[in-house]
């Protein structure tokens, strides 16, 4: 017995480096485990506008090894070059070459869609002379092509937008029709609710009656999701469109909201005071007022 | 010689001397090296030099540290001239406070520095056990819900701190001497009261052979004045052109109408809102846009000026250095119900606008004891702490409950009243706010007067505006390039790890407010190249 631990004793120093490379190796295997994608946390870092830590943790991550984990680990390196500053039309143009390169090797899985939107959002609002014909090609490429993620119908809602207001189109209310096209074609409901949004936007910039902004605002609403200002901004456009309409029971409706859900919003004084016959301020004219 | 060299190794001692007691008094400070406090110690910076925060915060760190013995709590107050660089150095050098007091929610200062505190804020405060506010989550206990931009801030979908006080704009005023000029301690409840006291004011300046002014004047109460005159005026023309019915257009949108040639500031509603601004020069000091606002509170506190227009967070110091009681009200600005001519434009009553609450702190995101922090946080907004605040500060609290003194209802948030939406005199950006300051003398000196003033005015101003407008087009564009890699982390996030539904809603938030900043950003494009003719067909 006491031969044996003395041998046991006489091994340990043999032992403990196989030991600790055990360890090393059982650490691995578990870390690998948690989180088999190493970018996660350069994702993270990322999305809370840490950009020059994620690059530094990106430095550091271990060598990619097999394809997938390898285009993960481009993607992930092109939007951290994206992000860093200075932002020069040259670094534009050394992402723009990986994101074509991720392109090259598959064109439409949820990496190669994401890199085909950023090609197009960074035509459309990195470059020094944006180019939005280029950034609506891209966009359109992605809306007529199904495929995984939320590409498409992002894709969607930014060649509304390029529609509304930059590409070239006649006249505003051609650009109206087309973004009403795109709308009816989206299938997300919060893009489609965004779609209204942004059409009854421009409707009302465009200075075209209002009466349709109300019904895209309307359509808005019933799809609903939306929080804070924004929901409280919209409760009150469509409350006052209504009033300009003369539809007074509806602003009413969308007043009682507003005060149920936002009691603290201070335009709840004014159509109350509107609406118990009060003298108010008015829309002119020109805004094609009430 | 042996004398001399005596006397330098007495000095040499004496010097040694004194570094080895200043570096034990250092090393031996509560939570330093050799100290024999063993307490943790949290600290924290904020900027409010004047009378009441401090002593406030005293009575707080008292309170807290008696109901917490193991914890030390250490206030920092560092000037406001120098407090948004001394933040910077101290966080850049890892030294910063664990709570900072900070401005400027839209920099990468909080992303970068300031933890995300939503997880603390979505839980009830335990200090409001007890009290009628127990149970419910800690950002409801607040007055606006922390629905603060400083607080929740918008594109990073987080909490990032906890308000302490709210704070309005109110007339604080000298009744003895009010009395004196006009043989009543009433204070002016309309504008054409405030005009009728002034004549008085004049009155009595020449019989006693002392100049009183009815404002305290200086470069800052001046621009509140002539700003809130004009401003006022504008409530309607911003009304008038509320193109997206949110009920009053807001400065960006003013500067896009005004490039579409529907409004200037001979619109008579804001040209009456100028003559207004002229005919209240008289009401203060000759010179006052020269002055600062020390100079301002003196010409008060002196009896030589009747009445101060001032924020809530003057009322401490107004009252403890004032040889006099200070007593305060709402500030009387034309209406149109008094049927004057100077209020026929003025549409009232006027809310207080936006009820945010104010004084934000931050907990850095290098803390080394960032719960017990946060546990400090809850203390001075819990029901007790914010009362706490509110008796020895004098300024009003955050908290909901909190029972006002009767002198401090007075500065409570009203809410009943059309809200200003626009500023029409500061409100643009950079460039306008320069012509502004360059000219309004134009307005107020003695030669000057409406029409002089718009003489050259309205050879400026276009083009200043014209470049404020393209300005905030290049911050659009660069907030927008910031949101779009962080934008496609969240939504690679959802692929790799799988978000929740409330992430999943978060990011959504997001990606609707990054259009509606497109939009706007478009818009202000399209009238900058087209102006009026913006809606015209294509060519």
């Amino acid at each position: 017995m006491s031969w044996m631990r003395l041998r046991i004793l006489s091994e340990m120093p043999r032992l403990i480096p196989l030991g600790r490379l055990l360890c090393v190796g059982l650490c691995g295997l578990l870390s690998a485990s948690a989180n088999s994608t190493p970018e996660v946390a350069i994702w993270e870092k990322l999305s809370v506008y840490l950009s020059a830590e994620a690059e530094r943790e990106l430095e550091q991550l271990p060598e990619a090894t097999d394809r997938q984990a390898l285009r993960e680990r481009d993607f992930c390196a092109a939007v951290v070059h994206l992000d860093q500053q200075p932002l020069s039309e040259s670094r534009l143009d050394v992402v723009e070459q990986r994101f074509q390169a991720l392109l090259e090797m598959e064109d439409n899985d949820e990496i190669a869609r994401a890199s085909r939107y950023l090609l197009g959002r960074i035509a459309q609002i990195f470059r020094a002379k944006p180019d939005v014909v280029k950034a609506a090609k891209y966009f359109r490429g992605l809306a007529e092509q199904p495929g995984p993620g939320i590409w498409d119908e992002q894709a969607r809602l930014k060649l509304t937008l390029l529609t509304l207001y930059v590409l070239p189109v006649r006249t505003p209310s051609e650009r109206i029709e087309l973004a009403e096209a795109y709308a009816s074609a989206a299938r997300d409901p919060i893009a489609v609710r965004d779609m209204h949004r942004l059409v009854a936007r421009a409707i009302l910039f465009y200075n075209i009656p209002p009466e349709r902004a109300l019904e895209h605002l309307l359509q808005a609403d019933k799809i609903g999701g939306l929080m804070g200002t924004q929901a409280a901004d919209q409760l009150v456009q469509i409350g006052e469109l209504a009033w300009d309409e003369g539809k007074e029971d509806m602003a009413a409706h969308y007043y009682e909201r507003l005060e149920k859900e936002y009691p603290r919003d201070p335009r709840i004084f004014t159509m109350q005071q509107r609406l118990a016959g009060e003298l108010t301020p008015t829309r002119g004219k020109v805004v094609n007022g009430r | 010689m042996a004398a001399k060299s005596r006397g330098a190794l007495r000095s040499l001692w004496i010097v040694g001397g004194c570094y080895l007691i200043a570096a034990l008094v250092v090393l031996m400070r509560p939570g330093a090296i050799l100290s024999s406090d063993e307490r943790t110690v949290i600290r924290f910076s904020h900027w409010q030099a004047e009378a009441g925060p401090r002593e406030a915060m005293d009575a707080l760190i008292e309170r807290y540290e008696e109901l917490n013995p193991d914890v030390r709590v250490v206030q920092l107050d560092v000037p406001g001239r120098v407090y948004t660089r001394w933040v910077r150095t101290q966080l850049i050098g890892e030294t910063a406070p664990d709570l900072i007091e900070f401005n400027g929610g839209s920099t990468d200062i909080v992303p970068r520095f300031f933890e995300p505190i939503s997880k603390y804020v979505n839980e009830p405060n335990p200090y409001n056990k007890g009290t009628p506010l127990e149970g419910m989550r800690w950002r409801d206990t607040f007055v606006d819900g922390l629905n603060t931009p400083s607080s929740y801030i918008d594109r990073l979908s987080n909490y990032y701190a906890v308000t302490m006080c709210s704070l309005t704009l109110r007339l604080f005023y000298n009744p003895d001497l009010l009395e004196e000029i006009t043989g009543s301690r009433e204070p002016p409840l309309t504008y054409e009261d405030l005009r009728r006291i002034q004549d008085q004011v004049v009155a009595y300046s020449a019989r006693e052979g002392r100049r009183v002014s009815l404002y305290a004047g200086c470069d800052y109460t001046g621009e509140i004045v002539i700003g809130q005159l004009l401003s006022r005026a504008g409530l309607g023309v911003s009304f008038n052109l509320d193109r997206y019915r949110e009920q009053g257009s807001k400065a960006a949108q003013m500067a896009q109408e005004y490039l579409r040639g529907h409004w200037d500031y001979r619109t008579p509603a804001l040209y009456a809102g100028l003559q207004n601004a002229r005919e209240a020069v008289p009401f203060f000091r000759p010179g006052f846009q020269q002055l600062d606002r020390d100079a301002a509170t003196q010409e008060f506190l002196r009896g030589q000026a009747l009445m101060f227009v001032t924020g809530t967070w003057d009322a401490t110091t107004l009252k403890t250095m004032a040889p006099f009681e200070v007593a305060v009200d709402h500030t009387p600005w034309p209406a149109k119900s008094d049927n004057s001519e100077a209020g026929r434009y003025y549409w009232s009553p006027i809310s207080d606008g936006e009820a945010n609450t104010s004084m934000p702190f931050y907990l850095n995101k290098q803390s080394k004891n960032k719960d017990v922090a946060m546990d400090f946080m809850r203390f001075v907004t819990s029901l007790e702490g914010n009362t706490i605040w509110m008796i020895k500060s004098g300024w009003n609290p955050s908290i909901r409950g909190v029972e006002l003194l009767e002198e401090l209802k007075i500065f409570k948030h009203r809410f009943r009243g059309h809200q200003l939406r626009t500023s029409f005199m500061r409100g643009f950006g950079g460039e306008t706010k320069e012509v502004w300051q360059r000219l309004t003398h134009h307005l107020t000196t003695q030669n000057g007067g409406v029409e002089e003033f718009m003489e050259v005015f309205e050879k400026d101003f276009p083009a200043a505006l014209r470049k404020d407008v393209e300005s905030n087009v290049r911050v659009l564009y660069l907030s927008l390039r910031r949101d779009v890699p962080a934008l496609v982390s969240l939504a690679t996030l959802d692929r790799l790890v799988g978000h929740n539904d409330k992430e999943v809603q978060a990011r959504q938030i997001r990606e609707s407010s990054q259009n509606l900043t497109e939009a706007k950003m478009y818009e202000a494009e399209a009238v900058l190249a087209k102006g009026p003719a913006v809606a015209d067909p294509m060519p």
